[in-house]
């Protein structure tokens, strides 16, 4: 039996299905991962199918976010950060569509899933690995020794670099599963409190109003957390790849 | 017929335009607020993170070498160290960045006051 509050983040299997051993069902989160695409989809093919020079209020829209991927590619990686757009691009506005979609009522939000977030960042962490190697061989290494360290102090900043490094993947999928997750939970125990005082009836009932108006602002609030978690992923995600890609030490 | 291209005209009116528009930009309170809280967040997380990581390699080395309690303990202490160490740098960083920025105009006081 699960807590009520935590029903929401359950996976069903709509489509059941085993290959090798390995349960690969087709289920609701990966029904909602297709849903997330086909809205990805449909806001880029529709805003830019009719392009036009001055554009439209939706194709603005489209241009602004790829504006703003784009600055902050050069801002973190510089001009040759610029052949990752298209991965950042993707990787941004999969995820920002996936963060707003969970808010809608009776959606399924894919990133509250600590295996979707780690799985994303877990592709980073070896592409910017392999980047790493392929560009610098042995030389990648110097990024776990900054410039002017003491030898003394050398084995310690090493290691600390080490650990650093390590754990780059679970903060970058923690954040992003912790943030939505939490926010979920909140909503749903905040609307538990309308349901139940309104059930107590008479004055109790009025008092409900106050976690509507709570669940209300924290809606508002929830829009903002996804569209930033969204942001700082791919700005960690920048910020690694510039790590790999120009060696800033 | 192929989509009309944006003539150099027009990329050199651009240019110029986001170049006054970043000269006085407003600084948007939500946006900042926005990024404060993500930056908060980022940190946050990840002096937790790089704690647990570095506790759990010291776990694990401690069960491979037979030293209980001793690397748990030192790699603990690492991982605490790597987490505010990458939180020292980003404010570090600010710190320059905040530096190197010309200062506002001042305005002068008001003699009526």
């Amino acid at each position: 039996m699960v807590r009520p509050q935590l029903e929401q983040f359950e996976i069903h299997r709509l489509v059941p299905a085993t290959t090798l051993g390995y349960d690969v069902s087709f289920t609701n989160a990966s029904l909602f991962m297709l849903v997330t695409l086909a809205g990805v989809w449909a806001f880029l093919t529709l805003g830019m199918h009719r392009a036009t020079i001055v554009p439209g209020r939706w194709q603005s829209a489209v241009e602004m976010i790829h504006e703003f991927v784009v600055g902050m590619v050069d801002e973190n990686i510089g001009r040759s950060g610029r052949a990752y757009v298209p991965f950042i691009f993707a990787l941004f506005i999969f995820i920002l569509f996936a963060n707003i979609l969970g808010l809608l009522p009776f959606a399924f939000a894919v990133t509250s899933h600590i295996w979707v977030t780690f799985a994303f960042a877990a592709f980073i962490f070896l592409l910017c690995i392999g980047i790493g190697f392929a560009k610098h061989g042995l030389h990648f290494f110097e990024l776990f020794v900054p410039p002017q360290t003491p030898v003394v102090l050398l084995p310690l900043i090493v290691l600390i670099e080490l650990i650093s490094f390590l754990s780059r993947p679970l903060t970058l999928s923690v954040r992003l599963f912790a943030n939505m997750t939490a926010g979920h939970i909140l909503l749903q125990v905040f609307a538990g409190f309308i349901v139940s005082l309104g059930l107590a009836g008479g004055a109790f009932a009025l008092l409900g109003i106050l976690p509507l108006a709570m669940n209300v602002a924290l809606y508002a609030l929830e829009l903002l957390v996804a569209v930033v978690q969204a942001y700082v992923f791919a700005l960690l995600t920048c910020v690694y790849l510039n790590d790999s890609i120009n060696l800033p030490h | 017929m192929s989509r009309p291209r944006p003539t150099d005209e027009l990329g050199s009116l651009e240019a110029r335009l986001a170049a006054a528009k970043a000269r006085n930009a407003p600084v948007d309170p939500v946006r900042l607020a926005g990024g404060a809280m993500g930056q908060g967040f980022r940190f946050a997380v990840e002096i937790v993170v790089t704690t647990v990581v570095g506790t759990a390699i010291g776990w694990q080395l401690d069960r491979w070498l037979g030293t209980k309690p001793w690397l748990l303990i030192v790699f603990m202490l690492l991982g605490v160290a790597a987490g505010f160490m990458s939180l020292f740098r980003a404010v570090a960083a600010e710190q320059r960045l905040v530096d190197t920025q010309p200062m506002p105009p001042s305005v002068p006081e008001d003699p009526e006051e």
